[in-house]
């Protein structure tokens, strides 16, 4: 074997009998199968089938796809979790997984007896976490509270703490299963940036994520798994084909709860009967609705068309004046643009009642291809939030390519990330 | 950490190796497991260790009043509860480790999901938390010693005999236990009955010599009559019977078989729980 190659899976499988003798039973059935009867009937499903990929040292690598797709089954096996149904895995070096941050950390015990105890049961020895205290409790940022039972640690310093164990213990290959999904903002900066100085120090490591951003920042190389079949694997382009993939309406939702709508496309909502309608006494929202201004009929989006988000209300005094915000967020509910009307437009003057229509025009080529969630909100006088909702509607815009641009089109060519406008590149011999 | 070459791989094989190489690596796990659990139940806990006390104390009172003053069982000239309470420690950590290790799988089953040691850690370092009741029992057991002005020999020195054999009773069932609650949840339920029934077969309250003549090969049969013989040696001044130690024979059987059967199912653990 290489001594270049920190992992090697070969031809992994691993199966698991649904509804049928795995299951815990009761002493009594088992002993009623064990005689012959009452068989039940057993349905193998594989979690993994058939997953050959290598790992080269120093490599971080991203495990993507869907729910049930057999990530997690994955990293249980490296981790040696649980056992694979046949296959062989060989792994070069020291390995430290951690399928759950915070991992047996106990409440009541202190800083110092956590960390020996979790480094303990990553297997490190104890001469071995003696060496590392200071750097592991240094990085974490706990030195007054390392004698104080962790219950009374914040929230970010017990994560901190735990995370601060597994990456000081000088393990060889890191495995982390959605650990970086959790803790704050700078928790999370803290741990990428801690993966970026391991992955120069030559560790070898494997994320599985749901966050493809997390992903593209620190992997550079990514495997892409479906249905427990390894689809694909590469580098950034792939990301994207997944984050394509995962929002396309497949019909086939019978895996573990897919966040895969049905229907990508809601452009209008239309509160016919008053009741629904969002508001008080003083305002009541009718419609909201998004019109396509290049072709007014087309309810497919391209990126070289621009659009319009409208907002029909009715007005019930002649005193109060309604700030309307148009709020577009991302599927990862990143929010990407909020406009206002009074960031454009006087309207403290036009406060009679009366029905209004507010909207807002999206220039063609400012959002990339991607999917949009569009909402509303409705303040009053500058003041008081009557009323919002920031995933009422949602659009997909899709990749115009012109004729005269499809021979020469590539990946390459696409834009990554939601937004595209049309920036001046200067390009030069320098003088 | 190992900190070579693994290779993870099913080798289909109905073989299975003990490998408990591998429990002796993981030692200071057993060990961190161990004081952890301690300080929880009984020094963390405001009334922990004094009810430990209470208990053993509580059980000296009672048992010294119904057989020994009421009953007058006849224990050959020893002091009755001289005689008896260490009959009733062994059986007291001898169901310790059934609740506890038998129970350990199950009631650990968050970790064994999510990181990865040798199962058989679990069961062993449960049994070995009970150890902090004996030291109480002990310590009970020396002030009755006191209280009674009875002398002690050099026999205590033996004392680590006794309990060694104290645990791997309790882990030649605990272990079969746990590992058949991973798949038939209700074994657990055997628990209760064998700790409750089995203390009227084993001589814990009373010398065998109360039981008729020709039933005496069957209470040499049984591992825990030979347990309590052996701490009433060390601690009671009774002359040991060498037939009571026939009863380890089964011990042994089903305690290598057990380990066996645990690592059969051990690596389906993580997936079954």
């Amino acid at each position: 074997m290489h001594s270049e190659i920190a992992i090697k899976v070969s031809n992994l499988s691993k199966k698991y009998s649904i509804s049928g003798s795995s299951e815990p039973i009761s002493l009594g059935e088992g002993l009623r199968n064990f005689f012959g009867k009452n068989k039940t009937d057993t349905k193998t499903i594989y979690a993994l089938d058939n997953v050959s990929f290598e790992v080269r040292k120093g490599q971080v690598l991203g495990i993507i796809g869907r729910n049930g797709a057999g990530k997690s089954t994955l990293l249980k096996i490296l981790s040696r979790v649980t056992v694979p149904s046949s296959g062989r895995i060989e792994i070069n070096g020291s390995i430290a997984s951690v399928l759950e941050i915070g991992m047996g950390f106990h409440p009541e015990l202190s800083g110092r007896e956590n960390v020996y105890l979790s480094g303990t049961m990553l297997g490190i020895d104890t001469r071995k976490i003696d060496e590392r205290f200071n750097d592991i409790v240094e990085f974490a940022g706990v030195q007054k509270f390392i004698n104080t039972p962790v219950k009374h640690y914040s929230s970010g310093m017990y994560l901190r703490l735990a995370f601060s164990v597994v990456t000081n213990i000088d393990a060889d290959i890191l495995l982390f299963d959605e650990v970086l999904s959790v803790g704050d903002l700078s928790f999370q900066m803290k741990c990428l940036q801690k993966i970026k100085s391991l992955h120069n120090e030559l560790k070898t490591i494997i994320i599985v994520s749901h966050n493809l951003n997390e992903i593209a920042a620190i992997c550079q190389h990514v495997i892409f798994l479906e249905h427990g079949q390894l689809v694909e694997q590469g580098s950034h382009n792939l990301i994207k084909k997944y984050f394509e993939d995962s929002i396309q309406p497949s019909g086939n939702n019978d895996i573990t709860g897919d966040r895969v709508p049905e229907k990508i496309n809601i452009l209008e909502k239309d509160f016919s009967s008053e009741h629904l309608q969002p508001g008080d006494q003083t305002i009541r929202i009718k419609k909201v609705y998004i019109v396509n201004e290049s072709n007014k009929n087309d309810t497919d989006f391209f990126t070289n068309q621009s659009f319009r988000v409208c907002v029909e209300f009715e007005k019930f005094t002649d005193t109060d004046f309604f700030d309307i915000s148009i709020i577009i967020s991302n599927m990862q509910q990143f929010i990407l643009s909020a406009q206002t009307i009074t960031s454009n437009i006087n309207i403290e003057e036009k406060t009679e009642k009366g029905d209004y229509i507010a909207s807002v025009l999206f220039d063609e080529d400012f959002f990339n291809e991607t999917i949009l969630n569009i909402g509303y909100s409705v303040t009053r006088n500058n003041k008081d939030v009557v009323c919002y909702d920031t995933h009422l509607l949602r659009m997909k815009i899709n990749l115009f390519i012109g004729n005269h641009q499809k021979q020469y089109y590539t990946n390459i060519q696409k834009f990554l990330g939601p937004l595209r406008p049309k920036q001046q590149w200067i390009y030069e011999r320098r003088k | 950490m190992d900190s070579n070459k693994i290779i993870i791989e099913n080798n289909g094989s109905n073989w299975v190796r003990l490998e408990l190489k591998k429990i002796w690596n993981y030692r200071s796990l057993i060990k961190l497991f161990t004081l952890r659990d301690i300080k929880l139940q009984y020094i963390q806990t405001k009334f922990g260790m004094i009810w430990s006390f209470v208990q053993a104390i509580t059980a000296a009172f009672v048992i010294n009043l119904f057989f020994g003053i009421l009953l007058k069982f006849e224990t050959g000239g020893i002091p009755y509860l001289i005689y008896a309470f260490p009959g009733l420690m062994a059986w007291y950590y001898f169901s310790f480790i059934l609740n506890n290790s038998g129970n350990a799988l199950v009631s650990s089953q968050h970790i064994i999901k999510k990181v990865y040691f040798p199962k058989l850690v679990l069961p062993f370092y449960r049994a070995m938390v009970g150890l902090f009741d004996v030291l109480v029992w002990l310590i009970v057991f020396f002030c009755i010693c006191v209280l009674y002005g009875y002398p002690l020999s050099w026999k205590l020195l033996l004392l680590p005999l006794p309990v060694f054999l104290n645990i791997i009773t309790g882990l030649s069932i605990a272990i079969w236990l746990s590992a058949l609650t991973i798949r038939y949840r209700d074994a657990f339920l055997i628990i209760p009955f064998l700790a409750a029934f089995g203390i009227f077969v084993t001589p814990v309250f009373f010398p065998h010599t109360m039981i008729p003549e020709q039933y005496h090969s069957l209470i040499f049969m049984n591992p825990m009559a030979g347990v309590i013989e052996l701490y009433r040696f060390c601690l009671s001044g009774v002359s040991l019977d060498v037939r009571y130690l026939y009863g380890f024979i089964p011990v042994v059987i089903l305690l290598v078989a057990g380990l066996f059967y645990f690592r059969k199912v051990e690596n389906t653990i993580a997936d079954l729980i």
